[in-house]
């Protein structure tokens, strides 16, 4: 049986200005078969829609300061940014509410409510430094409708699958978006190394050959 | 009734003084930029129309929060009224993290730690002249580090001056600075 095996693809800096799939198909040209499946990093997919906002541009709320402050200081929501972003796409609202219902529920022990009820792009967000330049000065929201872009590109490569993921270096890796038939939990703990390369490599997509064999043992 | 009342508003002021008191432990984050022990400038490159010098400088994080340096330039300040004897070029650049093309990635400092930034500085001589000639008759060079900050605040922009003495540069060039 033909082995799995993670192929690093790097392309120029893409923007805004870009189609990802259009992207995704001139770089992995005459690379992909019926079994393989093809990655692509979430930011990258955030950025080619225009899902980014500069901290300059946000009007901050008193409400987003205040609710910054009981995200630990590394988080991406830990910024009134960060918050304010969050709020301007899931309401203020709702993510305050999240923030309350999260801080009762570690008080009795159930972690993870406040992603739970904050909306999905809780966990997506980026702040300023979480991703490359020149996209380093932005916040990075999650992208939008990534189940739409999976199919569109299992659709137009003809590969086995295609899965947009959240990984980095801390080995944390995660799908957002994955075509009927993936196993999620296969594909992220593939990926668990980040293939996609910290920021300078440039490699935001990634193929990974054979993995309808793989999938099938 | 009013017993009803004044729970209720035990409790906001509870909840308030809780979480001033929580907000109070957490503390902030504090970039202090230590100016005053920048390293002497020294000289990177002198040929026969410029000079490039650069000082380092300490970014402290004396807070208790992680801190963003979203950005950071360096203004040097030397309008032709003054002198046109040469054309200044000035840029921050990381230590650790040298670029060709003067872009500033953004960097975290986590909390009471520090990162280093280079001012980088060079003169070019104008009319005709070499560098050792324009740096004779050069003035005190100002400078402004201008940086974006981040942290639990929302952003702003501050300014740090440093000098660049002509003294110091005649002396990094070899010539004696003239008595204008």
């Amino acid at each position: 049986m033909a082995e799995v095996e993670i192929v690093s693809v790097p392309t120029r800096i893409l923007t805004d200005k870009d189609d990802i799939v259009d992207i995704i198909e001139k770089y992995t040209k005459g690379r992909i078969t019926e079994n393989d499946v093809v990655s692509v990093a979430e930011s990258v997919v955030a950025i080619t829609q225009g899902r980014i906002v500069r901290p300059e541009d946000l009007e901050i709320s008193t409400l987003a300061q205040f609710c910054c402050r009981f995200i630990p200081d590394q988080g991406s929501l830990a910024s009134p940014h960060g918050m304010q972003a969050l709020m301007n796409v899931e309401g203020q609202w709702r993510v305050a509410f999240a923030l309350f219902v999260g801080f009762l529920g570690k008080i009795i022990g159930q972690n993870g409510l406040f992603y739970k009820l904050g909306g999905e792009q809780t966990a997506l967000i980026d702040d300023v430094t979480g991703t490359m330049p020149p996209f380093d000065k932005h916040i990075v929201y999650g992208p939008k409708n990534p189940q739409g872009v999976v199919k569109c590109l299992k659709e137009r490569l003809g590969c086995f699958g295609a899965v947009i993921a959240d990984v980095n270096d801390l080995k944390r890796s995660r799908i957002v978006g994955a075509t009927e038939g993936i196993n999620g939990e296969k594909v992220a703990q593939l990926l668990i190394d980040n293939p996609f390369g910290n920021a300078s490599q440039k490699t935001p997509i990634v193929i990974i050959k054979n993995f309808k064999q793989y999938q099938q043992v | 009734m009013i017993d009803v009342l004044n729970a209720i508003l035990a409790t906001i002021i509870a909840c308030v003084v809780v979480v001033k008191i929580f907000f109070w432990r957490e503390g902030n984050p504090k970039v202090v930029v230590c100016k005053d022990k920048r390293t002497p400038f020294q000289l990177d490159k002198l040929t026969e129309d410029s000079m490039s010098v650069s000082t380092k400088v300490e970014f402290r994080n004396a807070g208790m929060q992680c801190a963003t340096i979203m950005d950071c330039i360096v203004r040097a300040l030397l309008p032709y009224e003054q002198y046109d004897g040469v054309k200044v070029e000035a840029k921050a650049e990381r230590e650790g993290a040298p670029r060709e093309d003067d872009y500033f990635e953004s960097v975290l400092i986590q909390k009471q730690t520090s990162i280093f930034i280079y001012a980088r500085v060079t003169l070019t001589a104008r009319k005709g002249q070499d560098i050792k000639t324009a740096l004779a008759h050069m003035v005190d060079l100002p400078m402004d580090i201008i940086y974006t900050e981040l942290g639990r605040r929302p952003w702003i922009m501050r300014k740090v001056r440093i000098e660049l003495p002509a003294a110091e540069m005649a002396k990094l060039a070899g010539v004696e600075l003239a008595d204008d």
